[in-house]
């Protein structure tokens, strides 16, 4: 199947500019742009024609990206502007999982807990209600049994997994984040 | 001699006593001692006999700065101040402070590489240091003044570009616990009451001159923008606190800047953003220390960063706090950063509003406003700590007595009212009281004072105190093993940040474990916090390495607050930095090409004159017993978890033992009195060290 190179420079465009601006892009928004833009010249109203479109960008520009969201929906990104990491959140941040998410990859990778107050901030951007709904509803279900909570003696809360860190340690690293790093400048 | 750039080549030396200004040669006599604390400790090995008292007009206060301070090498602004150590328990020995600011880059300019100040004036005189040329000026109209009025008339004498080294009420009343303080905030703890006694109240600088860099401009230019593109935030933390687009790591650090994060009370409220490692023009937006000690609630009042010449971290955050000025009568602009900042806040258990609360700030304010001004140190926190034990165990009580005690408004602190601060301050300053006296004197002779053994503040982890009058700076509650070992090395608190400033900086464990391989040859030197592992030789080549990397970091003038540039931000490094970059800005600046490990040698020479300073100072070889001992605290986990569990801090004895062991023989010292043998003084260049010893009975193996 041929493509206009200029349909795939456009597409490969649009995933860096929207990488740049810190977003990552659905395939839907992708479609609905070139739709109206480009696709008069060829043949990609067909969706099988775009998806494959974009499967020639992903094995052409190894900066570019797709992720999968639970909910199906995929999305692009360009690596040249933003970490893996960050897209990854960005393309969770409608799952009720996230929250868990996030915590139970603090506990492997660095190892430590984090605190509530980091979900309240850029890129999560939760109200503290929010945050609190959401632990609310998974210390009570299962497949979350693991998520743990420990209160620091200035009374903030941090999270953990249990599938990573033991609770002397966790209880010890919110103490240290939360106290000790400003007490041990 | 060759033509070396770097250094300017002078120094000067003031004789107070008789006004004698004289001008020699500065590689002659230091180029083995690079500069800064290298020259201050050759000095007081040269010129001041053991047994001399910090405010003997015979003891030295040296101030020092290497061949890169005043370069456009990355965070070269500290000046190393050396001298008999007033706060230093139960006997002075040799220690350093250092201060950031202007001064060290406007001491080269002005065409010295150091200043040794000795005897004492007859009446207050100030340091007149201009282009080469040094008067000494009276100083009685200035006698009894806070710093910023000393800077601002000394600044109007001399221009406004002079940088302007002060000590407030507190240096000039021979309080041991007072600072000298250059560019508004920079100080240097511990040397106030040395210049005063030395009836010195500043030293005003100002050159026209600038540094010849001996290597090739543009590999010096290619060098430095590599050195930059190495940096991280405040303290080499090499990730952002939030996630943000460019960054696949994120955790508890010093890097604050955040898309939405704005300095609120800049003229125009500026976003500090997502600050790409790649973009250098955006490295001073990375830090924000007020943000990072006082919470979210001082962005906005964040004017900007301010810092030290060269630096582009502005770890000295400007804030703009309108209340405080009809509150309590002080500026509404403040600056400082970590403990300076934190000055007044820390005398406080609580406040009505909470630790992060608008209370808070103020009480930092006002704790800015006045100790800056009236030149007083705390000790890395030790004097707060101190006030609020012996305030709340009863023992204030029982020691001032009734009349005195009943003076101070005690409700009012207990409140955590700002206002309670200016009585005490003043007071400290002042020497007002028996409170405010013993306070003073710092945390040793305060409690030889009251008759407080000094074995019960060595058992309380929360007081943080580790020996000779000094608290912990970085020890095993972060560091483990290594920390201990670093922590017994000076005669006040440490102040290494090349360990702590690998170990916060952000990165995933097995991501510092790959650089640790690099530079300490194994994972195993590093462990995750308070996971702690039995000792093993790599965590004492890690002790060997971080204090040898302060001391070259403080005699080239370059802030070991800011390194070490092991770890960097950059992804297609892997996160690693170069631990050889000092030698690349040391051999092109100075035209003496020198390898990584040849000033690593320089260093270790110059740790070990230290040494040797305290050895003689000490009248004892035995290190290992009479100096390099280590507080009960350290054994114990708050939590009660035994030594080497996951969770715990706690150390174990024996294995503490091994760590010293492991630590003198990477050291090439002998093993059980931990003083460096014969061999290695000589290996070092310091036969004379050997000499002497040899012939006073100190001399080990």
């Amino acid at each position: 199947m041929n493509f206009s190179e200029n349909l795939l420079a456009t597409i490969t465009g649009m995933i860096r500019e929207s990488s740049e601006a810190g977003l990552i892009i659905p395939h839907e928004d992708l479609f609905e742009a070139l739709g109206q833009d480009i696709i008069l010249e060829s043949d990609c109203y067909k969706i099988s024609f775009f998806e494959k479109a974009l499967d020639k960008i992903l094995e052409k520009n190894a900066d570019i990206n797709k992720l999968t969201a639970k909910n199906g929906v995929s999305y692009y990104y360009s690596s040249l502007s933003m970490s893996d990491t960050y897209a990854s959140i960005l393309a969770r941040k409608h799952d009720d999982t996230l929250i868990a998410d996030i915590v139970r990859e603090n506990s492997q990778l660095y190892p430590r807990p984090v605190p509530l107050s980091l979900f309240e901030h850029s890129p999560f951007g939760f109200t503290r209600e929010q945050i609190l709904d959401q632990l609310k509803r998974m210390f009570g279900s299962d497949g979350f049994q693991d998520i743990l909570q420990t209160t620091t003696s200035s009374g903030n809360i941090f999270l953990y997994s249990s599938r990573f860190l033991d609770h002397a340690y966790a209880i010890k690293m919110a103490e240290w984040i939360d106290i000790g790093e400003a007490n041990n400048p | 001699m060759a033509n070396y750039g770097g250094w300017v080549g002078k120094t000067l030396r003031v004789d107070l006593s008789n006004g004698n200004i004289s001008i020699e040669n500065t590689l002659e006599k230091y180029k083995d001692y690079l500069g800064g604390t290298g020259i201050g400790y050759k000095v007081l090995w040269d010129e001041v006999p053991a047994g001399t008292q910090p405010f003997d007009p015979v003891n030295r206060i040296v101030f020092g700065v290497g061949p890169l301070a005043g370069t456009g090498a990355p965070c070269n602004g500290r000046t190393a101040i050396t001298t008999l150590w007033p706060t230093c328990w139960p006997k002075s020995l040799v220690a350093s402070g250092h201060m950031g600011g202007n001064f060290a880059a406007e001491l080269k300019y002005a065409g010295f590489d150091a200043i040794i100040i000795y005897g004492k004036a007859d009446q207050p005189v100030w340091l007149c240091i201009l282009d080469g040329k040094a008067e000494i000026r009276d100083a009685r109209n200035l006698w009894g003044e806070g710093i910023r009025r000393t800077s601002m008339e000394i600044s109007r004498q001399m221009g406004p570009r002079a940088s302007v080294a002060a000590i407030g009420q507190a240096g000039e009343n021979l309080v041991p616990m007072s600072v000298v303080i250059n560019s508004h905030s920079h100080s240097a703890g511990g040397v106030g009451s040395v210049m005063g006694s030395k009836n010195l109240k500043a030293i005003g600088v100002l050159g026209t001159g600038s540094i010849r860099i001996a290597g090739n401009k543009e590999e010096w230019e290619k060098a430095v923008n590599y050195h930059l593109s190495l940096l991280g935030a405040n303290n080499q933390h090499v990730v952002p606190d939030s996630p943000q687009k460019w960054s696949e790591y994120y955790g508890p650090t010093r890097w604050v800047a955040s898309p939405g994060r704005r300095w609120g009370a800049a003229s125009s409220s500026i976003d500090t953003g997502s600050c790409d490692p790649h973009n250098l023009n955006r490295i001073a937006y990375r830090t924000n220390n007020a943000a990072f000690f006082l919470g979210e609630r001082a962005w906005k009042y964040t004017v900007r960063g301010n810092g030290c010449s060269s630096c582009p971290i502005r770890c000295h955050t400007i804030l703009k706090v309108p209340s405080v000025s009809s509150k309590y009568g002080i500026p509404e602009i403040g600056q400082n950063t970590c403990v300076g900042m934190l000055f007044g806040r820390n005398f406080f258990r609580s406040f009505p509003d909470g630790p992060k609360g608008e209370t808070s700030i103020e009480a930092c304010m006002v704790g800015m406003s006045l100790a800056d001004d009236l030149g007083i140190w705390d000790n890395y926190g030790q004097m707060q700590r101190d006030f609020q034990e012996l305030y709340y165990s009863g023992i204030l009580k029982e020691k001032v007595g009734s009349k005195e005690f009943k003076s101070y408004s005690w409700d009012e602190y207990e409140k955590g009212s700002p206002n309670f601060l200016f009585k005490l301050l003043r007071g400290i300053a002042l020497k007002r009281d028996e409170l405010t006296t013993a306070l003073g004197m710092g945390t040793g002779y305060h409690l030889e004072r009251w008759g407080i053994p000094e074995k019960d503040w060595q058992e309380r982890p929360e007081l943080s105190y580790w020996k000779m009058g000094h608290p912990r700076h970085h020890s095993s509650e972060e560091a483990g093993q290594t920390g201990v070992i670093i922590n017994t090395q000076y005669n006040r608190d440490s102040q290494c940040h090349s360990h702590t400033n690998f170990i916060r900086n952000g990165l995933p464990l097995h991501v510092q474990k790959q650089i640790a391989v690099d530079i300490w040859g194994s994972t195993d030197a590093i462990d995750a916090m308070s996971a702690y592992s039995p000792m093993n030789v790599y965590k004492a080549k890690m002790a060997k390495w971080s204090i040898l990397r302060k001391e070259l970091h403080d005699s080239l003038s370059i802030c070991n607050w800011m390194g070490p540039w092991i770890a960097s931000p950059l992804k297609e490094h892997n996160y690693k930095g170069d631990d050889s970059v000092e030698s690349l800005l040391y051999s092109l600046a100075t035209g003496n090409p020198k390898s990584r490990e040849e000033l690593d040698k320089d260093s270790e020479r110059i740790f070990v004159l230290h040494r040797a300073l305290t050895i003689r100072d000490m009248q004892t070889s035995d290190m290992r017993t009479k100096h390099d001992t280590v507080p009960k605290w350290i054994f114990k986990d708050q939590a009660g978890k035994p030594p080497f569990s996951s969770g715990s801090s706690a150390m174990d004895p024996d294995d503490i033992k091994l760590a010293m062991d492991m630590f003198y023989s990477e050291m090439g010292w002998d093993l059980e009195t931990g003083a460096p043998r014969t061999e290695t003084y000589q290996k070092l260049g310091l036969q004379d060290v050997a000499d002497v010893f040899d012939r006073n009975g100190l001399a080990v193996g």
